[in-house]
């Protein structure tokens, strides 16, 4: 096979004009996006985690797969549920092997970390009540804790969750009646 | 309905957030005193939850979190959708590449004298169409089965050895190749990524791997044909 190397003017190696508006057009365009699904991906992830610091980490990681990803969306009306699974993703991932890494060390003999249970007077304390609530959260199936999370968040309606889950209003509306039932239940 | 079926009715009613109690349920409500402690608690219980949830699921976003994410991003390459816009480019670019391939196998140049004066023609720009190209309609009617890599010229022998790897390059691929170049040079990547993935450093320089033909029936419409 006949090979030729091309070696590029340097007008080429430098932005060209017409490369740069796309360039910045593309940036505007994920900039704007970026705006609006970057506190989405934040808080998916801190509801998940319960950590600010980590949840951080998981939003830059998810808007910056996404943006490396950017040219795969064919729908752009999309991206707001394709950034929720992708960080509901990472942050299960991460609370995961969290989690994995707390049972090897309890494992291995370390000092027990759990918190002795609680009094009467720290029960009633309301940090109580939304820990217990965070835990039984944890403890929903996957999808119904995405639902109940997403349905949380200020502003938005079951329709938007169905759309961002591509799911059907009924099943969210059955998956947030069952979720709701079990933490109750749990929390009574 | 006893108590226990109005109170599994009420935590029901409460765990699918409806805004009022079926109207038995209430009726029912304002002569049990038991039931209506036990709506109290639970509704109670369905705030709290409430609440609690709203206050997971609104943490305040820090504000450092866009500039993080806006300064990352200045480290990533560009992300560019391909569409058919690109394409169409990428097709144009095959077309001319497959032109230059044509081209290469229609006219082959009569070679005469040495490989040294062969280079020099090679390299300068006014060169004048070879006068060995036969006449079109005259090579239309044979099918012609030539490999792109004849028109190489090997040097035969040691004379101008540092020039070897020259090729006999036509005005007309000169020009299918430049047509190329010009296309590269609108959307570089896209084009280039026909043949190897853009490198990762822009210093590097990019390499494209023409197609081999090797053998290549020619056929020209009847009408060329007739003449």
């Amino acid at each position: 096979m006949q090979e030729f190397v091309l070696n590029p003017p340097a007008r080429l190696l430098s932005a060209d004009p017409a490369e740069e508006a796309g360039s910045a057009s593309t940036r505007r365009e994920f900039e704007h996006r970026l705006v609006e699904c970057a506190p989405l991906a934040f808080r998916v992830a801190r509801a998940v985690l319960r950590n600010d610091a980590d949840a951080e980490d998981i939003a830059q990681e998810t808007l910056i797969r996404a943006y490396r990803k950017w040219q795969d969306l064919r729908d752009p009306s999309r991206f707001r549920a394709w950034i929720v699974r992708i960080s509901f993703r990472l942050a299960l991932d991460r609370w995961r092997s969290d989690k994995r890494r707390e049972r090897r060390e309890s494992a291995w003999g370390l000092p027990e970390t759990r918190p002795a249970p609680p009094t009467a007077e720290q029960i009633a304390a309301a940090n109580e009540f939304q820990e217990r609530l965070e835990h039984a959260l944890a403890e929903l199936p996957d999808k119904s804790r995405l639902v109940v999370i997403l349905s949380a968040i200020q502003g938005y309606t079951l329709e938007e969750v169905a759309a961002i889950l591509a799911i059907p209003v009924g099943t969210v509306k059955s998956k947030l009646f069952f979720a709701r039932k079990k933490l109750a239940e749990k929390l009574r | 309905m006893n108590c226990t079926q109005i109170q599994k009715n009420i935590f029901d009613s409460l765990a699918a957030a409806r805004e009022a109690l079926p109207v038995d349920i209430a009726g029912h409500l304002t002569e049990c005193p038991a039931c209506r402690l036990y709506h109290e608690r639970q509704l109670r219980l369905f705030r709290s939850l409430q609440t609690g949830l709203e206050t997971l699921a609104n943490a305040n976003v820090p504000s450092s979190l866009a500039p993080r994410i806006r300064a990352r991003l200045e480290e990533q390459p560009l992300a560019r959708r391909f569409g058919s816009y690109g394409w169409g480019l990428a097709a144009v670019a095959v077309v001319a590449i497959l032109a230059s391939g044509l081209a290469l196998t229609r006219y082959q140049p009569q070679v005469t004298g040495t490989p040294l004066e062969l280079t020099r023609s090679v390299t300068t720009p006014e060169q004048p169409k070879p006068t060995a190209v036969s006449d079109p309609p005259q090579m239309s009617r044979e099918l012609v089965r030539r490999s792109a890599k004849r028109s190489a010229v090997q040097p035969s022998s040691g004379v101008a050895h540092d020039l070897a790897a020259q090729v006999v390059v036509l005005a007309e691929e000169r020009e299918a190749f430049q047509r190329f170049v010009a296309q590269l040079s609108a959307q570089q990547d896209l084009a280039v990524a026909l043949a190897h993935p853009a490198p990762a450093v822009p210093e590097h320089p990019v390499e494209i791997a023409l197609l081999q033909i090797d053998f290549l029936d020619v056929t020209l419409p009847d009408s060329t044909a007739r003449e």
